[in-house]
């Protein structure tokens, strides 16, 4: 045992000390190539002339400059930098990486393929997805959502299915541009799991997407999922759709209190007006969170709300919505000053 | 005679199979450890947190935090936890009946106003003077109340929690900035979750700038760096494995995230309870598991919260000896889980390890090492064993505190010195002369203390941040 840990203390040391000089090569190139990308970016050379006086062994260090940087850019910067790997040498040497069998190379080569939308790279990417390997699936998929393969769509939604980890689904559908929007509003109407639906709503707020209002509606009325009904109404309140108060109106008795709690949010951002009194009797709810939120939308959007809540929040008989009332007034004095 | 000598050598056996035993279970809580600790970094890797939060689908959270005496500190605290990343939080500091000038600091660099409040629960704590709300930061609420202990305070900050998550955490420690978005994705992923610890380490030797830590370091005391690496092996290896299990017992009050319901459900911290963090963890499995077999109290390794480690001796021993009776006295209020099958392997495994292992545990060790000398010098154990039992011993003890720094390394590399790395694989090996069997002494001493009905919590004291 002692030995196997002196080994092993040798193997942890060694591999710290290669790490550190790999950063300080790294610093070093970076200083030395940052002042040539910045020319390059203002319009001088090719970017062919650019990588060619780059050593093979440290384009790793320019694709970890560059996939930084794509990362945040858009417009003309960004075709000008991801043209340095699509149309130089680099494009190349990532596809090469990509065919690999090392998942260390497929997860880094799909990263810049994606990112730098190389076309080509689509073929690859949908066969390694099939790779029963959950970070090659997550990797490929999203290079593949980033370089907007809808072709590519249902292959990701089948293999998902071995994962069912429905927060990356999500990261990844979001890597998709607002089309996506339209592909899921055309599947939510086939019959889906629970999960499936949640991540598709989900995906409809991120793009804040209009024309999804109709489908939520829908689903807000049949369904009795409790994560299914509280994401439809967040996406309602997210795009203000109108249409579906009465629906949403009636969500403010439903037995669960969570979804009691959403439906007043949601209700008071499109409608605050009408549905004013049946907010108000949430705040005798005998749930809490129901009775913060209907204090807290009363005080928010009633014109009246902080005389109705001064007058409940000394009302010791309705302890409960005196110490919430009481709460919020005093934390809007104070903010107020 | 001859009977006292055969009890003696077989004393001696028995000690070399306890030995045995413990370090074949920290091995295998080991391997879990390694497995689940590379899954979670897999699994992180690909989350970008802050687009995750984009989604709204976080819940807000109210950090309670008491303080007692900390006038030296809590301005600094306070303006660290306001830094905070986390799109909506509440910032409550309960000043339990401080004798300083702690509620006057806050007075005077919050502009902390006196606000009229109803609890809105009824936790049971000492009586409240007054609330108070910052204008400058409408999010940081004051509590000033009479002096109950921990505890106390920290249910008269859950009495006016208004966020559906509670984190508590010590007025000295110190958050990473991202720590609050970590901790809650577990609520985010299973509504099962009823609570959350992460890990504590030690800040000594850190840089720590305005109450954030700006450079990671190791102690210069020996006795922290000891520390140190008791801290990783805690944390990285035994909380993990046992997390695997579904069967962590303890969460530390240094840093704890919280469902608030179930936290108002069991009625919150018991107040006078010698070890509070351990005991309502504890309770929360005793309470829900039966409820709800799919309950699940679980452990992250990667939200980091940095305290300070004690660098007298004794500070430390007053630290252990509290630890010690705090486990005795959890373990002793909720003994009927014992091999109870309805709490699956926290009843039949968790449980069980906890009273062999860390109850009777440092009886059986401190007794040994007396034993053992006293049947080497009276010739009734051979060398080759004595080779042996040592060699158990001292192998185990330092192989495991090295696989915890190695496992530190391969995972999170916090200490970004090479130098640093070094003297923590040093600490690992010279903890297991001196330092080891001195714990056990405190150990050994505490449970005595306790059985006999010893029962005082201990005083704490703390050299602070500079």
């Amino acid at each position: 045992m002692l030995v196997t840990s002196y080994f092993l203390i040798c193997l942890v040391v060694e591999m710290r000390i290669l790490n550190n000089i790999r950063n300080k090569q790294k610093i070093k190139f970076l200083d030395e190539w940052e002042t040539l990308l910045f020319s390059y970016l203002e319009n001088t050379g090719l970017p062919d002339e650019l990588v060619n006086k780059i050593p093979r062994r440290k384009y790793k260090y320019l694709l970890g400059y560059l996939g930084e940087i794509l990362l945040t850019l858009k417009g003309k910067d960004f075709d000008k930098l991801a043209a340095l790997i699509t149309s130089t040498k680099l494009s190349g040497y990532l596809l090469a990486k990509l065919k690999s069998n090392s998942k260390r190379n497929i997860v880094f080569s799909s990263f810049f393929v994606g990112l730098a939308k190389i076309e080509k790279a689509k073929p690859i990417l949908q066969m390694k997805v099939k790779k029963h390997n959950d970070q090659i699936f997550f990797s490929c998929s999203t290079a593949l959502a980033r370089i907007n393969s809808y072709e590519s769509l249902d292959l990701i939604l089948t293999e998902f299915k071995r994962y069912r980890h429905y927060g990356y689904l999500l990261l990844i559908l979001t890597e998709f541009d607002e089309k996506i929007c339209d592909k899921i509003i055309e599947m939510m109407k086939t019959e889906l799991p629970d999960q499936f639906i949640v991540t598709f709503i989900r995906v409809l707020r991120y793009y804040k997407y209009q024309k999804g209002g109709q489908t939520a509606l829908t689903v807000l009325v049949y369904s009795y999922s409790k994560e299914i009904l509280i994401e439809s109404l967040k996406f309602i309140e997210e795009i203000k759709y109108k249409n579906a108060i009465p629906a949403v109106s009636k969500l403010l008795e439903h037995s669960k209190p969570e979804i009691r709690s959403q439906a007043i949010k949601t209700i008071m951002k499109l409608d605050s007006k009408a549905y004013e009194d049946k907010v108000y009797s949430r705040l005798f709810d005998n749930n809490y969170e129901v009775q913060y939120q209907a204090a807290f939308a009363i005080l928010n959007c009633c014109d009246d709300g902080e005389e109705k809540l001064s007058e409940l929040a000394y009302d010791l008989q309705n302890s409960n919505a005196a110490a919430v009332s009481r709460m919020l007034i005093s934390e809007k004095k104070v903010k107020e000053g | 005679m001859i009977i006292f000598r055969y009890m003696t050598f077989l004393y001696n056996y028995l000690l070399l199979i306890y030995s045995i035993a413990i370090g074949t279970i920290y091995l295998l809580l080991n391997i879990l450890s390694f497995k689940r600790i590379i899954q979670y970094k897999q699994k992180m890797a690909y989350v970008d947190l802050k687009k995750i939060f984009k989604f709204q689908n976080y819940k807000p959270i109210s950090i309670i935090v008491p303080a007692y005496n900390e006038e030296n500190t809590i301005v600094q605290s306070i303006k660290s936890l306001l830094q905070l990343e986390y799109p909506e939080y509440q910032l409550i500091i309960v000043n339990d009946g401080s004798t300083d000038g702690t509620l006057e600091k806050m007075f005077t660099h919050f502009s902390i106003r006196q606000v009229s409040f109803i609890p809105l629960y009824k936790l049971d704590s000492m009586p409240v003077k007054s609330v108070y709300m910052s204008s400058l930061y409408p999010s940081l609420v004051v509590i000033d109340k009479a002096n109950g202990g921990k505890a106390d305070a920290t249910n008269a900050g859950i009495n006016i929690a208004k966020n559906p998550l509670i984190t508590v955490i010590d007025a000295d420690s110190i958050l990473e900035r991202d720590c609050l978005l970590k901790i809650v994705r577990p609520f985010m992923e299973n509504e099962d979750i009823i609570a959350v610890g992460g890990t504590i380490r030690v800040a000594n030797g850190c840089e720590i700038i305005q109450g954030n830590i700006v450079k990671i370091g190791i102690a210069k005391s020996w006795l922290a760096r000891f520390q140190t690496v008791e801290y990783l092996r805690a944390f990285l290896f035994g909380r993990n494995g046992f997390d695997v299990l579904n069967s962590v017992m303890i969460i530390s009050g240094a840093f704890s995230c919280f469902s608030r319901d179930a936290l108002i459900k069991i009625g919150g911290y018991r107040k006078g309870s010698i070890g509070e963090d351990m005991e309502i963890i504890v309770r929360m499995h005793e309470e829900f598991r039966i409820e709800n077999p799919e309950t699940k109290i679980t452990f992250i390794p990667d939200p980091v919260c940095w305290t300070e480690a004690p660098e007298r001796l004794k500070i430390l021993r007053s630290q252990r000896i509290r630890w010690q009776k705090g486990t005795i006295d959890s373990i002793r209020l909720h003994l009927k889980m014992l091999l109870n099958t309805k709490f699956g392997a926290l009843g039949l495994i968790a449980f069980p390890y906890y009273v062999i292992f860390e109850i009777v545990g440092p009886i059986i060790e401190v007794s040994g090492y007396f034993v053992f000398v006293f049947a080497y010098i009276f010739n009734i154990v051979s060398t080759p064993f004595a080779i042996a039992f040592l060699s158990v011993v001292i192998i185990y003890g330092v192989v495991l505190s090295i696989l915890s720094v190695i496992l530190e390394e391969l995972s999170f590399k916090k200490y970004p010195n090479i130098k640093d790395l070094f003297i923590l694989f040093a600490a690992a090996v010279f903890e297991n002369f001196g330092y080891r069997q001195i714990i056990a002494w405190w150990r050994f001493k505490a449970t005595i203390d306790y059985i006999s009905g010893k029962r005082s919590w201990g005083k704490m004291e703390k050299k602070g941040f500079n």
